[in-house]
């Protein structure tokens, strides 16, 4: 189960993504050659701190409402009077500071991730659910969404994870999709949503805003928290479109398909709104032919141009089936296609004389989480899934290879050395379709010089294709980090705090300006306690520093060891930080 | 000198109002005190911005002593709700309304002399130059006057308690201390009649002083540093209070130069609301942002006195995030009044993140 499962609600509004940007061009990393021009905001040719050099690293919904819920029966209605919960909001936390987005690496900035988020659903003064947001990293990241809009402004993305460690206050509730939702998923909710149409002008009220559509459903723990075991659409124009997924619900017997990125929109000039760029009529249908010679056959028209279909159901669309078109569905692939005469009203023969827009890769692997931060001598291991027509997909070959083509921008030198991750070459799937890949990292050596550790690829596919028949945004991606000489480590001097702490103070100025410089030793050991605090906390907490989250164990430990030996001199309390807040 | 109404404590329910309007008091300081402070970042006044930041502390942690007791007497410090706010421009909590207007504004001189200097003034300061005497009035009542009848009363009613009973009934685990941050024999918790007193007695000596020492009791302080009022004073005379054998009670502001230079002290336009400026500006968003924060803090703090204490750690990242959306606002102009900066303006903004059309400009 998950988000494409009823019961469903969709949401919809604005989201704040606020990350610093001088980190954005990996040289900025060389303290050697940085610039305070860094720190400042992009000038006509010069690009500096690029668009946000002042940003905070928050990620927060802003503005968001429910739009609509679909029961377990299948049926929705997009009106309060029906469900209360429909027009309550969805919210970040009330009581801590908001959750962060962070890349992974400064050359792997397309798995986005956000860390320390927790999701609300907000009456008035009351949390009817309260969670946390499980890391998850965006991914189906394209650049051509918005037709009238440049650079990230028509980007797009989306992040799918769960809810955990829910808090539910339904007491006094007389939602029934709430009491649908705590019945059949108590302990963990499936999260979705789509995020666009970002605004990177940091002179526009609008800065570092921009459009939300999201999706929460049911969530069981047998399955991956990151992708839905499903029906799985690649776009025949990946410059137009980007992949859909969908799943079919034996209980209500219907397909429930996720466009929510599927399409470009533009804003029309009459009316000055968003609109989909896309207007041809669209068919949900079934191949049943053979390679190279499809034979389409209907199914059902795809109802996405309905007044307030993307902010009103996050593009989800749930296409009621007959029992004759539901055994279709489930043995052949499904494909979307586009009438060659639109107008001809005859939608069977239409649907045979008619183009594929997505269609579907029969056999399918995708890694539920793919992006990980290992130090020397440790091992991770990521989850893969494999399906046929979203079922499992049992005793199949998997390959996996080292792959750096979407890394970068260089310099520096990337992937290298190549010992420093080893991994199987192939790995046989089990019963339920699942695999295990495990990869052990080595002690890199410091080959990017200025920055810590390496960043590394690693893409994969069922042995009898290749990697382009998968959706190749998630291949896995690691950050392997340096090791630390242990008498450092042991024994820290500031001297060997002073490249990292310059670096922090470099790439975060609004840290460094506004709050600690950390690259001025007695700031850092007048305020030992709050930082020995911030420093030690779990990475998952939004208060952990760096925000960056780039720091590695063994830089951390000296750090703390350093803090620790300046506490036990002094035996002093922090002298300043309380003047700083 | 800051007037409070008269109030009257007859009952326990009447003790914990009062101790409920002595947490709003102290935290009643911290936006002023703060506005003032974030406009000195990086102008090259870390004197005085050190002086008022060492305050700020202070007022943070005579709020947690209040919520602590308020707690001790089995009350629940209500930190959370719009009216915990004063209005600014307006009286503090329990002022009279005819007394002491405190508003939000860049850093002054005659800020500090005017108001800071009047809330913080003890009911009969020293005269560093010559003793003089303030005719203290029955009613209203000062700030040492206020926690003198607290103290008056706790022990009246801890005596009526009878034998074996005590009106110290709140749970102690649920009362905060914070040793990364405030030392053991400042912030600890209350469970007594002698904790409660010595409490009240921390909050009024780093505030007023005694009526013969300008300076903090060293068991009142980390540090050697005068009272509030008188520290408030260093910034007007621009120097620091020494011990001078030659001056007439013993102290003069003849210490080291606490100087200040005005020239990058941004123009931020007084009072700001964050209803006044446009929807569709910078400043409502990002004014919207500090607020957001600034609520958020306050249900932080709200949970961390009302059973759970590690809120703490969230209120404290919360107080960081809050200055950077400060800093944000005074680089920003304010879109009403050309050539002047957008502020903060510590408002409770309850509820949803506003929109459509930002609830209609807010309430208010």
């Amino acid at each position: 189960m998950s988000y494409l499962n009823s019961p469903r609600l969709t949401f919809s509004g604005q989201f704040q993504a606020d990350p610093s940007t001088v980190n954005n061009d990996p040289t900025h990393f060389n303290n050697v050659s940085f610039r305070p021009e860094y720190q400042q905001y992009t000038e006509g040719k010069n690009a500096n701190g690029w668009w946000n050099p002042d940003g905070t690293g928050n990620w927060r919904f802003l503005g968001c409402t429910v739009k609509s819920v679909t029961y377990l029966d299948g049926t929705s209605t997009f009106h309060h009077a029906d469900d209360p919960i429909i027009g309550m909001s969805i919210m970040d936390s009330d009581s801590k500071v908001c959750g962060k987005i962070v890349d992974l690496d400064s050359q792997q900035q397309g798995v986005s991730a956000l860390w320390g988020l927790i999701v609300r659903l907000v009456s008035g003064e009351k949390d009817l659910f309260k969670a946390d947001y499980e890391v998850a990293a965006f991914t189906n990241l394209w650049f051509t969404r918005s037709l009238d809009q440049t650079h990230d402004g028509a980007a797009s993305a989306t992040y799918q994870s769960i809810l955990k460690n829910i808090t539910w206050d339904l007491e006094e509730s007389n939602s029934r999709y709430l009491k649908e939702l705590f019945g059949c998923s108590p302990d963990q909710l499936s999260i979705q949503f789509t995020v666009d149409r970002y605004n990177g002008d940091h002179t526009s009220p609008q800065f570092t805003l921009g459009r939300i559509v999201g999706s929460i459903g049911p969530s069981t723990t047998s399955e991956p928290k990151h992708f839905t075991v499903g029906r799985q659409f690649f776009p025949t124009n990946s410059s137009i479109s980007c992949y859909a997924s969908a799943v079919l619900d034996s209980q209500v017997k219907c397909l429930s398909l996720d466009l929510s990125n599927s399409f470009q929109f533009d804003v029309d000039k009459a009316t000055g709104h968003v609109v989909l760029a896309q207007h041809n009529k669209l068919i949900l249908a079934v191949d049943k032919g053979a390679t190279n010679y499809p034979d389409y056959e209907f199914l059902a028209n795809i109802p996405y141009h309905e007044p307030d279909w993307y902010l009103g159901s996050s593009g989800v669309c749930s296409i009621p089936l007959s029992e004759t078109q539901f055994e279709l569905a489930e043995k052949y692939p499904l494909v979307i296609v586009t009438p060659n005469n639109p107008n001809d009203p005859d939608l069977i023969a239409s649907t045979k004389q008619s183009t594929p827009v997505f269609q579907e890769f029969k056999e399918y692997v995708c890694a539920d989480y793919p992006v990980f931060y290992l130090n020397p001598g440790e091992s991770c291991e990521a989850q893969l899934y494999a399906s046929s027509l979203g079922k499992p997909l049992p005793n199949r070959s998997v390959s996996f290879a080292r792959n750096i083509n979407a890394l970068g921008p260089n310099p520096p030198v990337i992937g290298v050395p190549v010992e420093a991750i080893d991994f199987p070459e192939t790995l046989t799937t089990d019963a339920e379709g699942k695999l295990s890949l495990p990869v052990k990292a080595g002690d890199p050596g410091n080959p990017r010089s200025y920055i810590d550790g390496q960043v590394y690829g690693i893409a994969y596919n069922l042995s009898n294709t290749y990697f382009s028949n998968c959706n190749q945004n998630n291949f896995i991606s690691l950050l392997v980090f340096d090791s630390v000489e242990q008498t450092k480590i042991d024994n820290p001097t500031w001297s060997d705090l002073q490249p990292t702490m310059q670096q922090y103070a470099n790439l975060y100025p609004l840290m460094s300006k506004g709050i600690f410089n950390l690259a001025d030793q007695e700031v850092v050991d007048k305020n030992a306690e709050i930082l020995k605090f911030v420093f030690g906390k779990e990475k998952s907490d939004p208060n952990y520093m760096p925000v960056t989250r780039d720091l590695s164990r063994d830089k951390q430990q000296m750090i703390l060891n350093y803090l620790d030996g300046i506490l036990s001199q002094t035996g002093k309390k922090d002298e300043i930080t309380y003047k700083k807040l | 000198m800051i007037l409070l109404k008269k109030i009257t404590i007859d009952s326990i329910e009447d003790l914990r109002n009062a101790v409920q309007t002595a947490i709003e008091l102290e935290h009643s300081t911290i936006p002023p005190y703060l506005t003032a402070n974030f406009t000195l970042h990086n102008t090259g006044n870390d004197e005085i911005s050190n002086i008022i930041g060492s305050v700020v502390g202070e007022e943070m942690l005579h709020l947690s002593i209040a919520s602590n007791l308020l707690t001790a007497i089995g009350g629940k410090p209500c930190l959370n709700k719009p009216d915990f706010i004063p209005t600014y421009p307006g009286p503090l909590p329990g002022g009279v309304d005819s007394g002491l207007t405190v508003p939000l504004e860049k850093f002054s001189v005659d800020l500090v002399q005017n108001v800071f200097m009047s809330i913080e003034e003890p009911e009969h300061p020293i005269s560093i130059k010559a003793l003089a005497n303030y005719a203290g009035s029955d009613e209203p009542m000062t700030i040492g006057q206020f926690y003198q009848k607290i103290k008056d009363k706790l022990k009246r009613m801890e005596e009526a308690a009878g034998p074996g009973k005590t009106i110290f009934t709140g749970k102690i685990e649920d009362q905060m201390t914070f040793e990364k941050f405030f030392p053991a024999n400042l912030l600890f918790p209350i469970t007594d009649l002698d904790s409660a007193i010595r409490g009240i007695d921390i909050i009024v000596d780093q505030g007023e002083g005694t009526s013969t020492d300008p300076f903090v009791n060293p068991d009142d302080s980390e540090i050697e540093e005068p009272a509030h009022y008188y520290r408030f004073q260093e910034i007007v005379k621009g120097k620091k209070l020494v011990k001078d054998p030659n001056a007439e009670n013993g102290y003069s502001y003849s210490g080291a130069p606490v100087p200040l230079d005005s020239t990058h002290i941004p123009n931020m336009w007084p009072n700001p609301k964050m209803s006044d400026y446009p929807t569709n500006s910078l400043a409502f968003v990002n004014s919207k942002f500090f607020n957001y924060s600034y609520t958020y803090l306050l249900n932080s703090l709200h949970r961390t006195f009302n059973g759970e204490p590690e809120q703490i750690n969230e209120a404290m990242g919360l107080m960081f995030s809050l200055r950077l959306y400060a800093l944000t606002l005074l680089k920003t102009p304010d879109p009403n009044h050309p050539g002047f900066m957008a502020g903060p303006s510590f408002e409770f903004v309850t509820g949803e993140d506003l929109t459509p059309a930002e609830r209609a400009k807010l309430k208010h």
